[in-house]
């Protein structure tokens, strides 16, 4: 049978759970429900929606790119490199976005320390388009390489090896065998990195600004309508709060999988 | 059955385990010896999995393997039929001799019907044949199998390993086999090599 919890810790437990549904709660209260269609269609909301789209699916595009062959190189590595790397992988998710934003314009910023070579062949980063992929990209590929190197790692070698003795080259193996594999948590990574490079706000102001129609993605948006038309920011945060459940939705099955294996083993 | 000159000499020490063996020059060789005494890490040698190892092979490595775990390792994404072209694919054979192989080997093991069934899906003996099939498919020069039939119901294994026998023997192929099963050894005619 389940020994269930006696009620004062149904008590305590409850206390978050008034933190976490609240802020959710009064959100959807204070939707102004007769206006949403004119709030969604106001200039900067439409920019800012499409802005948004874009940047956070390009980042996520790159991070697959990217970040695949990453994992597989951290997932094989055994040395000091390795796990320098890695804790450079993971930098980015303990750091604060703001101090990441500054990070990147010294880096890449128009006097950066390789921004002046772009700048040199007219590339500019900072305060573009391409600068919120990349503030993005950066937040967000630790999400990616973490949950694919996880997998790698789980997966068993044998498989790899009997590929291997039949013929197949390493990138062969990797694409035809593994890569199918963790397919799963290729999905589950990427889903979570989106997630991460939507939400982005510190390091994107810092390093692209917040400008109208180029840098101003949704969060940013958000904050900005915060003073000049409340009403609109809500709207705008509900559309992210749906996006949220979206990814909770698309994901229940990963981690809630987890738990429920979990608890049966 | 003709000699193809894939004789070999092996050595491999691994922690206590110490394996020293020469590998005859004969179409079916088949390794047996108690339980942990390197039958599976003799097949890994010559598969070249085991880096330790020290093999010299009497005519150069052989140009193509076809290798059968005991664990039988089939590709969890892939269906039966695509487990199968796998080790056609990575051969570089050409797409129309593949669907037609593939076609044939399902044939020849008995599971046409499940060829679209993904590996967790059928049973150990269903999978046990998948991987056979899989290791013969592309013609290799050596096959390394481990515990081939062990897991292929009593009713038919006679039916299927005869017929494996048949299309390896056919094939060319040097094979080596671990096995405890006497009727594989009768079967195939092999010379053992008794590890202790």
């Amino acid at each position: 049978m389940t020994i269930r919890p006696p009620r004062w810790v149904v008590a305590i437990a409850a206390a978050p759970v008034i933190v976490l549904g609240a802020p959710l709660f009064a959100l959807l209260w204070r939707l102004p429900w007769s206006d949403l269609g004119g709030a969604l269609r106001s200039e900067a909301a439409k920019s800012a929606l499409g802005l948004s789209l874009i940047t956070s699916l390009s980042a996520t595009v790159l991070c697959v790119l990217f970040g695949l062959p990453l994992a597989w190189l951290l997932s094989t590595g055994t040395g000091v490199m390795t796990r320098v790397i890695r804790a450079l992988c993971l930098l980015p998710i303990v750091l604060p976005p703001v101090v990441g934003g500054v990070a990147l314009l010294l880096a890449f910023g128009r006097r950066g320390v390789v921004g002046q070579w772009l700048a040199d062949l007219g590339i500019q980063l900072s305060f573009s388009t391409a600068g919120v992929i990349l503030a993005q990209f950066f937040v967000s590929l630790p999400f990616f390489v973490l949950s694919v190197e996880a997998a790698l790692r789980q997966m068993d070698i044998e498989f790899a090896e009997v590929a291997h003795v039949h013929g197949a080259s390493p990138a062969r193996v990797f694409t035809a065998v593994t890569v199918p594999s963790i397919a799963p948590a290729i999905a589950a990574g990427s889903v979570l990195a989106w997630a991460r490079a939507l939400g982005e706000f510190g390091a994107t102001v810092t390093f692209a600004g917040s400008l109208q129609g180029r840098t101003q993605t949704l969060p940013l948006a958000v904050f900005n309508l915060l003073e000049s038309d409340p009403a609109d920011a809500v709207v705008l945060s509900a559309v992210l709060v749906v996006l949220a459940v979206a990814v909770i939705a698309l994901l229940r099955d990963r981690w809630f999988g987890v738990l429920r294996s979990e608890v049966q083993r | 059955m003709t000699g193809t000159r894939m004789a070999a000499s092996i050595e491999f020490t691994r922690g206590e385990l110490h394996l020293r063996f020469d590998l005859p020059d004969m179409p079916f060789v088949a390794l047996t010896g108690p339980n942990g005494a390197g039958k599976t890490s003799a097949l890994r040698c010559l598969a070249g999995l085991e880096q330790a190892a020290r093999v010299e092979w009497s005519d150069g490595e052989p140009a193509s393997r076809g290798y059968l775990p005991q664990r039988v390792m089939l590709y969890p994404a892939m269906s039966l039929a695509d487990n199968i072209a796998s080790s056609m694919r990575f051969a570089g054979l050409n797409k129309a001799s593949i669907t037609e192989r593939t076609a044939e080997l399902l044939d020849l093991v008995d599971i046409a019907p499940l060829a679209r069934r993904r590996p967790h899906e059928v049973s150990g003996g269903q999978r046990q044949r998948t991987g056979l099939a899989r290791a013969i498919a592309a013609t290799p020069k050596l096959l390394l199998l481990d515990e081939p039939f062990s897991a292929i119901d009593m009713a038919s294994r006679a039916r299927v390993r005869s017929r494996i026998v048949k299309y390896i023997a056919e094939s060319g192929a040097s094979c080596v086999i671990a096995t405890h099963d006497p009727n594989d050894l009768e079967v195939t005619d092999a010379a053992s090599i008794i590890l202790s």
